[in-house]
């Protein structure tokens, strides 16, 4: 149950994405972002779902896990499509009762809909083809120049790739503690809200307390081997931009002058 | 009234490109006043199998009766078995979580539903079944406590439900020569004197070896050996095979044997191995006794 959560997941392969820099990766998703919410008529959408159908396959990742990454939202979306439905004041289309559903309404709510799913795949793109290690190198490096007015930028880094590596441990963590908690008889799957709030107690504990434990082992192992922050460290993967990250970041600038034509 | 496992298998993210077989094809009888050693390798399915004499893991295939309870049965109780087969996971100090070590064993048996008389009559006597002072450590914080000390008073938390079979998944990991000597002997008592029928998982020989009156060697998710220790000890080459060896009187004695000393093979504890070399060595010398 635990286990098919895919946050920071990454999928190993070869394709044109897979080769981009980072950096490259994430200029583009911003660009992409600014293009998506840019955009507001039937051909601008045509465009961009065709366009993101195309990034979607070049990435070679099964289609499956993408929808996988949409399910856990899908009540999100629904709920924001149904809202604008009928929220939105406009001419109205048929009634339900006393809600109507508006022309203008129905439009909107398709319209964010879409947005939504968009973001989530194009935004899974970035991660399902870039390895947590390089994607928080390629944004150390983004935010570098940022680093003179005062960011610690290789510092929120490495706590990136720190949470993104210990996510797997600890979901291993808490079922194990799971189970030897049932093993002493506690129930974790019924009653009320309250009680089952209070069922937890005996799983956050200990996961909070090994958490803090880690994190001190941790410490110390990083400090022995004398790990001092970001501070003329040098590494052993330099970032290097080449030809592709070129064509890629060319098109999707490409794109983002079209979406703006669109608005003017 | 006994554990019974027919054909149990168990494959874990079945129809997964990571499909793993973990257990294939086990049949064991587990009878009251058992004392079995379950020995394998990291990854030979032990932690598995001992998680489904309690319903924590269900069989994709075969059964598993605890007295009568076929656990993987609709609408069996999970909770009437889990009260019979006790479970002490490896590490168990990591389960602790309450404020004192009172309030932390009290936790099994007040999910049984038991009076609150039941509840602190059974942690005083799980207490002192793990050979600690109830009234010195009873308001103590367990995370004060150290760590021979937490983990009997996990162990502590699991007899309190008193539990008919008590499984140790690795009890002596990680401890020092004292603590291990410790649980171990805790453990004997609890077997000998309170008659709890004990599993205990373990890869040290030495640890099972004076034990147990049964050992069920595992070996990638199948049973591989089993019989009573001298009968396993019997095969020492094939222990070596499968990379776990004899126990390390069991082993003094084969290099003896090899080098010429007529002595026994088939003894499992010093004791008995001093006796046997003074037998062999000295007839009768008394000196060194």
């Amino acid at each position: 149950m635990l286990k098919d959560i895919t946050i920071g997941q990454y999928i190993p392969g070869e394709s044109f994405i897979h080769r981009l820099d980072p950096r490259s990766k994430i200029i583009a998703l911003m660009l992409y972002i600014i293009a998506l919410f840019l955009l507001f008529n039937a051909i601008g959408y045509y465009a961009i779902v065709i366009f993101s159908v195309v990034i979607i396959l070049a990435s070679q990742v099964p289609v499956r896990i993408y929808l996988k990454g949409i399910r856990p939202l899908a009540f999100i979306i629904v709920l924001t499509m149904v809202l604008h439905f009928f929220m939105t004041p406009g001419t109205p289309i048929f009634n339900i009762g006393p809600l109507k559903v508006t022309q203008e309404g129905f439009y909107h709510g398709l319209q964010m809909g879409a947005r939504l799913i968009l973001l989530i795949t194009v935004t899974s793109v970035l991660t399902l083809t870039t390895s947590p290690i390089s994607l928080t190198d390629g944004i150390e490096r983004l935010l570098n120049p940022l680093k003179k007015v005062g960011v610690p930028a290789h510092e929120l880094a490495m706590m990136m790739t720190i949470a993104l590596r210990f996510i797997p441990t600890l979901i291993e963590e808490t079922e194990k503690i799971m189970k030897a908690q049932m093993a002493r008889g506690a129930d974790f799957e019924s009653g009320n809200i309250i009680k089952r709030a209070k069922a937890l107690i005996p799983l956050l504990v200990p996961l909070f307390v090994s958490a803090f434990r880690r994190a001190d082992d941790l410490a110390m192992a990083m400090e022995a081997r004398c790990y001092r922050g970001g501070e003329n460290r040098t590494r052993m993967k330099q970032l290097k931009y080449t030809f592709i990250d070129f064509i890629a970041i060319i098109i999707s600038m490409g794109f983002l002058v079209f979406a703006i034509y669109l608005r003017l | 009234m006994s554990i019974i496992i027919k054909d149990l298998y168990h494959t874990y993210q079945s129809g997964s490109p990571n499909e793993t077989h973990a257990l294939k094809n086990i049949n064991l009888e587990i009878r009251e006043g058992d004392f079995i050693g379950l020995i394998g390798h990291t990854g030979s399915g032990k932690s598995t199998l001992v998680q489904h004499l309690n319903g924590l893991l269900k069989p994709s295939k075969g059964e598993v009766i605890v007295d009568d309870i076929n656990i993987s049965q609709k609408g069996t109780k999970l909770t009437e078995v889990r009260k019979k087969v006790g479970l002490v996971f490896q590490y168990p100090e990591h389960q602790l979580f309450e404020e004192t070590v009172l309030k932390d064993v009290s936790f099994g048996p007040q999910n049984l539903g038991l009076s609150e008389e039941e509840v602190s009559k059974r942690v005083k006597k799980a207490i002192k079944m793990v050979n600690l002072d109830f009234n010195k450590i009873k308001n103590k914080s367990p995370f004060n406590l150290s760590g021979g000390q937490k983990r009997r008073v996990a162990i502590a938390g699991v007899l309190a439900m008193e539990p008919k079979y008590l499984v140790l998944d690795e009890p002596t990991a990680g401890l020092d020569p004292q603590g291990r000597d410790e649980i171990l002997t805790q453990i004997k008592y609890l077997h000998e004197q309170l008659k709890i029928t004990i599993i205990l998982v373990s890869h040290s020989m030495d640890d099972i070896a004076p034990l147990a009156n049964r050992l069920i060697v595992m070996r990638q998710g199948q049973v591989e050996m089993e019989g009573t220790p001298r009968e396993v000890f019997q095969n020492a080459l094939r222990l070596k095979d499968i990379g776990l060896g004899v126990p390390t009187v069991t082993q003094l004695l084969y290099s003896l044997k090899a080098k010429g000393l007529d002595v026994k093979t088939d003894l499992l504890d010093i004791f008995e191995a001093k006796d046997e070399i003074l037998r062999v060595l000295g007839k009768g010398r008394k000196d060194y006794a």
